[in-house]
């Protein structure tokens, strides 16, 4: 009898999942699109993870072993696209599909369904691009940059790969938007916008940098199509087109995508410092304006991966000046991280491991990328391994160094057990000290003159190369330990507590481990102890 | 979830779609680079 009187969201608050597969095809609820995400996101890094393996094969010793030239510029380039598009984005919206709600204290994303038609279009998308490989002429070769004319003379692939970009672009824009509408609408009273944890507020200008670059990026792949297809000639000289204005379209996206790419990594490493440091985050408000300066920044500095097209001397200098200043609020983020960690009670977890090898190995990133942009020193950087070091440091010991450690700081938390702490520690020591054979070497071959994107070199770079390649086999296979990791504490292991780690704070540690299917449907109080967290 | 919230996200949602859309048109058609 009782049924009869329960109302129809009281009886939503006790369900669980749906049984079977189809649970997955048809969720709306965000920790399962947030597992979606990231799973995706791990089997693409192995994807892309692969690739590389090729590219350093290759390159392990002078001359053409393995790849020809043509196959190798086609690992190279969708090596690019399937990390970028297809592994470090989708594992954020993984991370914000999860944290984003329970952070806030809001009971699911705001438009659920949209979520799940946001995380389905990617499969699609992948599918096509890397069906590419099994066409005649290959995958894409002519770079993740897609320049012009050179894209324009592939084989058959490009279609596929405009309409591969416009889908992920689709599902990034619709992701990010949901991302907005959630943290503008659907915070727990109390929650105010200054209280909210600093991952929260990395994602929400990260997802307005989405609405307004990705659309750009679809526009300049429809004009690739059209100049190929329909017979316009936007980026053709002999039609009265210009080459080089795609590059200023592509990299007006290209630069706010590097800071799509590592401003939420900020954010996580913003939120697991303070816990082990069992200390408030130091310049929560200035930690908010950077990351708010940064994204301001990103639109005024994209000629700076141009220098060499032939720039008026005023382009160059003013591109220059923007870029050196992004390094002003990145420096109050290093600082602050710093100054958190000063004179606390620190330990020294995998997730913490991770997070401080961010700060040193991501400014080292930083600081490459100062030298990249003193104009007449970029003009012997440019096109070099110089510059395939400076990124790497930012997206492989930033991004990625935050995804791992995002994940060991809230896998407990997700799945409700511990993982191997033994097994994290190896984890960590393996992947920092390969990664750093891996990419600092090729500081040197980019200095001594080795161009990027070559499936061969002059017999002086072989030394270098060789570490190199050692270093990226070794990091390589390290990351199947990660696999494993995951794994297992996803199928069990010791019981994760609450708050799982002792300084933790913030609303998602108020939650019983793992968190029940639905949480917040009735909203939390905002104390004072889970605000900032 | 209450209707004025559901009304509110979906305008909000709209507002920010149709932004995306007219920055894609912008590149194409007016394009300010």
């Amino acid at each position: 009898m009782s049924t009869a009187t329960t109302t129809h969201d009281e009886h939503l608050d006790h369900h669980g999942p749906a049984p079977g597969l189809l649970r997955w095809v048809f969720t709306t609820n965000h920790k399962d699109i947030g597992t979606l995400y990231l799973l995706f996101a791990l089997m693409m890094f192995f994807v892309g993870g692969a690739l590389a393996l090729g590219i350093r094969l290759e390159l392990f010793e002078p001359g053409l072993q393995f790849l020809d030239p043509h196959l190798f510029n086609q690992f190279t380039t969708m090596h690019a696209l399937i990390m970028i598009f297809g592994a470090v984005m989708p594992a954020f919206v993984g991370f914000a599909n999860w944290q984003v709600p329970i952070m806030i204290g809001a009971p699911d994303m705001a438009l659920p369904r949209m979520n799940n038609w946001s995380f389905w279009i990617l499969p699609f998308a992948f599918a096509m691009l890397i069906s590419t490989f099994f066409m005649p002429g290959g995958a894409p070769a002519g770079g993740w940059t897609m320049y012009p004319p050179l894209v324009l003379q592939g084989g058959a692939n490009l279609p596929f790969l405009v309409f591969a970009v416009h889908l992920m672009g689709i599902s990034s824009v619709l992701g990010a938007i949901n991302i907005i509408v959630t943290i503008l609408n659907m915070r727990a009273p109390g929650m105010t916008l200054l209280k909210m944890p600093l991952f929260v507020w990395t994602w929400l200008i990260t997802a307005y940098l989405l609405v307004a670059v990705m659309p750009v990026l679809a526009g300049a792949v429809t004009m690739l199509l059209t100049d190929k297809f329909f017979g316009t000639s936007f980026f053709n000289a002999a039609g009265g087109g210009d080459p080089v204005m795609f590059q200023h379209v592509f990299w007006f996206f290209g630069h706010p995508e590097v800071y799509i790419l590592i401003l939420p990594a900020f954010g996580i490493v913003s939120q697991i410092i303070p816990t082990f440091a069992r200390k408030p985050l130091f310049g929560y408000e200035s930690m908010v304006y950077a990351t708010a300066s940064i994204a301001f920044i990103s639109f005024v500095v994209w000629a700076h991966h141009m220098f060499t097209v032939g720039m008026p001397l005023a382009g160059e200098l003013f591109f220059m000046y923007t870029t050196m200043l992004v390094a002003v609020p990145t420096a109050v983020k290093v600082f602050n991280w710093t100054a958190t960690m000063w004179r606390g009670s620190m330990t020294f977890e995998t997730p913490m491991l991770f997070a401080i090898a961010f700060v040193i190995l991501f400014t080292i990133g930083g600081f490459s990328g100062l030298m990249l942009a003193i104009v007449p020193a970029d003009f012997q950087y440019h096109d070099t391994y110089f510059v395939v070091a400076h990124f790497h440091y930012v997206l492989v010991t930033g991004s990625v160094f935050a995804i791992i450690a995002g994940v060991y700081y809230w896998l407990p938390k997700w799945t409700g057990h511990m993982y191997n702490e033994t097994l994290g520690k190896w984890h960590f020591w393996l992947s920092a000290i390969s990664v750093n054979v891996l990419f600092f070497p090729q500081h040197f071959l980019g200095l001594a003159g080795m161009p990027r994107r070559i499936p061969d070199y002059a017999i002086q770079f072989a030394d270098w190369n060789w570490v190199s390649s050692v270093g990226g086999f070794v990091f390589g296979l390290s990351q199947l330990l990660f696999a494993y990791i995951v794994f297992s504490t996803i199928r069990g292991g010791e019981k994760a507590t609450e708050r799982v780690w002792e300084g933790a704070h913030g609303l998602e540690f108020t939650l019983p481990s793992p968190p029940p299917y639905h949480t917040f449907a009735e909203p939390p109080k905002i104390t004072e102890a889970e605000a900032h967290s | 979830m209450d209707e004025t919230t559901r009304k509110a996200n979906i305008r909000l949602a709209v507002i920010l779609g149709l932004v995306a859309l007219g920055f894609y048109l912008l590149m194409i058609f007016f394009n300010p680079l």
